[in-house]
């Protein structure tokens, strides 16, 4: 059974478009991470997966059935979802009380309400915090106890917006394994926004992209404002800096958005003696390599004056071959179907 | 100066011997300030709640005319009211006037708007997000309103404890539509406006000083409700 069905699904806020998903469909036991930069939608899906905010248009089928919205038959569907805002809330009271919050509200017992509290801090590690005020927690610790908040509620669903942002490093890593713990639970499905693609791969099994509202490609995650040129098909990113694109593109605008596909970069390590640019290639330092599932991820430089970072997925047999280390030189190539030019609003 | 320590050594006497006119006008006063602000209380908290959560054409408008009615004179009230409770009025035939159940009227239309506007601005500066996480977590509705009203309960509070007291030392309503009828409708301030008038101080010094004993306990109540989950908010 899938989880989530969603059709033609679109959010707007006013005159901004915030989400709008053709088709969407999320397996029962899935661990997803959601990413996408900000503004693309990610805490509006979040939101509306929730069961919180009712899309402008659009159809919502969870767990097989179809979510009419009216609170009468909204209230039992909710209870299977919880979601953990990005920068979570503590009710004025202690800490304890706050996770034991869920369980009253579905009536339990005092003393199931309060086991099963301390139980679920006991997961996050913050049992010993049971008696404290719980607005006084710094913003790793008030997250932790908002999953803990969220798990006392038995839910079929865990919605985390960006769970480890503003968290400073030593809760990050607490949070992170508190979440890869999570994903590998049977009878829970969870999904987490994030803005680390690294992140993402480690905890998730598989990835939902979000650019402007809209389900994207991997090749979201490198989107740039672009003009586009029309003579010999060039486009110039954001620091006028110009690639090769074969054939000239469709489009030809200004104020448009150009997304590269990290699988269709190729990176060759500078040959000795021909470390100059080359036509229609491009330099770039490696900043970062990274394993990942079945690839390699390569974090690039590609600005002029720095800044402009690309994200490549290579082979691992191509990273070894071209002998790729962090902190090097080398010069970047585009397949030709390797940009994707969106066209810019009417 | 020497009248001022003789009228208080006079007056903290009068209040030792437990002085049964002076303390059935405290009852009086108290009396009548508990019913009208559990009354302006019990409607102003819902209607000031409603205003706030609630997305309606007009809203701005309606706190406009809240915001207006704060600085509505206790004498026009009274002047409306006792058009209305006055033989020749609309409610007339009830019997009201002079009454503490007069008073009572007057005191509601007086502070409603005061703890409603209070309780807008109380909710209105609670997160959104309050509202959000019950919801996520499971609560209902009322659950969610209940959460978010414990959430602004120190405003809410203050705005209560702001109406009565107001209303404990208003004097022009007391007066004109309880007509400060010995041991009925005589409230403090009444009593003390009467005692000036005589020129006798004594009564009106122990009944200054009960009014301000009052005040304090009202505000040590509103420390003790805030508690300490109020201190660092």
């Amino acid at each position: 059974m899938t989880l989530y069905d969603l059709t033609l699904v679109q959010v707007q806020f006013g005159a901004l478009r915030a989400l709008d998903i053709d088709r969407l469909s999320l397996p029962e036991n899935s661990a997803c991470a959601l990413l996408g930069p900000n503004g693309s939608g990610k805490t509006t899906l979040l939101h509306v997966l929730a069961l919180l905010r009712p899309p402008t248009r659009g159809a919502v089928s969870f767990m097989g059935e179809p979510v009419s919205w009216r609170e009468k038959t909204l209230l039992p569907l909710r209870r299977k979802v919880v979601l953990v805002d990005q920068h979570p809330i503590m009710f004025s009271t202690t800490v304890i009380k706050n996770v034991s919050y869920g369980p009253k509200m579905r009536g339990e017992s005092r003393s199931f309400q309060k086991r099963i509290a301390l139980e679920c801090l006991d997961r996050v590690g913050m049992k010993e915090y049971a008696d404290r005020p719980a607005h006084r927690l710094s913003g790793g610790e008030t997250q932790r106890v908002a999953i803990a908040r969220a798990l006392a509620c038995g839910p079929r669903v865990l919605l985390l917006d960006e769970p480890t942002a503003g968290v400073d490093i030593e809760n990050q890593s607490v949070v992170e394994k508190i979440i890869f713990d999570l994903c590998s639970e049977k009878n829970m499905s969870i999904l987490f926004s994030t803005h680390n693609p690294i992140q993402a791969e480690r905890l998730a099994r598989s990835k939902i992209y979000l650019s402007a509202g809209r389900l994207a490609a991997p090749a979201a995650e490198n989107r740039f404002p672009a003009r586009v040129l029309q003579q010999n098909g060039l486009l110039a990113l954001i620091d006028n800096r110009e690639i090769h694109t074969g054939p000239p593109p469709e489009i030809f605008s200004t104020g448009s958005f150009v997304s590269i596909d990290p699988e269709k970069i190729r990176v060759y390590a500078n040959a000795r003696g021909n470390s100059g640019p080359r036509n229609g290639w491009l330099a770039a330092k490696v900043l970062q390599i990274s394993a990942e599932t079945d690839r390699i991820r390569v974090v690039l430089d590609a600005g002029k004056a720095g800044g402009t970072l690309l994200t490549a997925l290579l082979k691992a047999g191509d990273v070894r071959q071209n002998r790729i280390v962090p902190g090097d030189s080398v010069q970047i190539t585009l397949d030709p179907d390797a940009l994707r030019i969106e066209k810019p609003p009417a | 100066m020497d009248f001022l320590t003789k009228s208080l050594a006079e007056a903290a006497g009068m209040l030792a011997s437990l002085d049964p006119e002076l303390y059935f006008i405290v009852y009086v006063s108290l009396k009548v300030a508990l019913v009208s602000t559990l009354i302006a209380s019990a409607a102003g908290v819902p209607l000031g709640f409603f205003i706030a959560i609630r997305k309606f054409r007009g809203k701005r408008g309606v706190i406009t005319v809240l915001n207006t009615l704060l600085a509505l004179p206790t004498v026009v009230i009274g002047l409306f009211v006792y058009a209305l409770l006055s033989r020749q009025g609309a409610l007339g035939s009830l019997g009201l006037l002079y009454t503490p159940a007069a008073i009572v009227t007057g005191q509601v239309i007086l502070i409603l708007p005061w703890v409603a506007a209070f309780t807008v601005s109380a909710v209105s500066r609670i997160d959104e997000r309050y509202r959000r996480t019950a919801m996520t977590l499971g609560a209902g509705p009322f659950q969610t309103a209940f959460a978010i009203l414990r959430e602004a309960r120190f405003g809410i509070i203050g705005a209560v404890i702001a109406a009565f007291g107001r209303v404990i030392a208003e004097i022009g309503i007391a007066m004109m539509l309880g007509g400060n009828i010995k041991g009925f409708t005589r409230t403090m301030t009444t009593a003390m406006a009467l005692e000036h008038n005589k020129g006798e101080f004594v009564l009106a010094v122990a009944l200054g000083i009960i009014l301000l004993a009052v005040s304090l306990a009202m505000n040590i109540l509103l420390q003790l409700a805030q508690g300490r989950y109020g201190e660092d908010r």
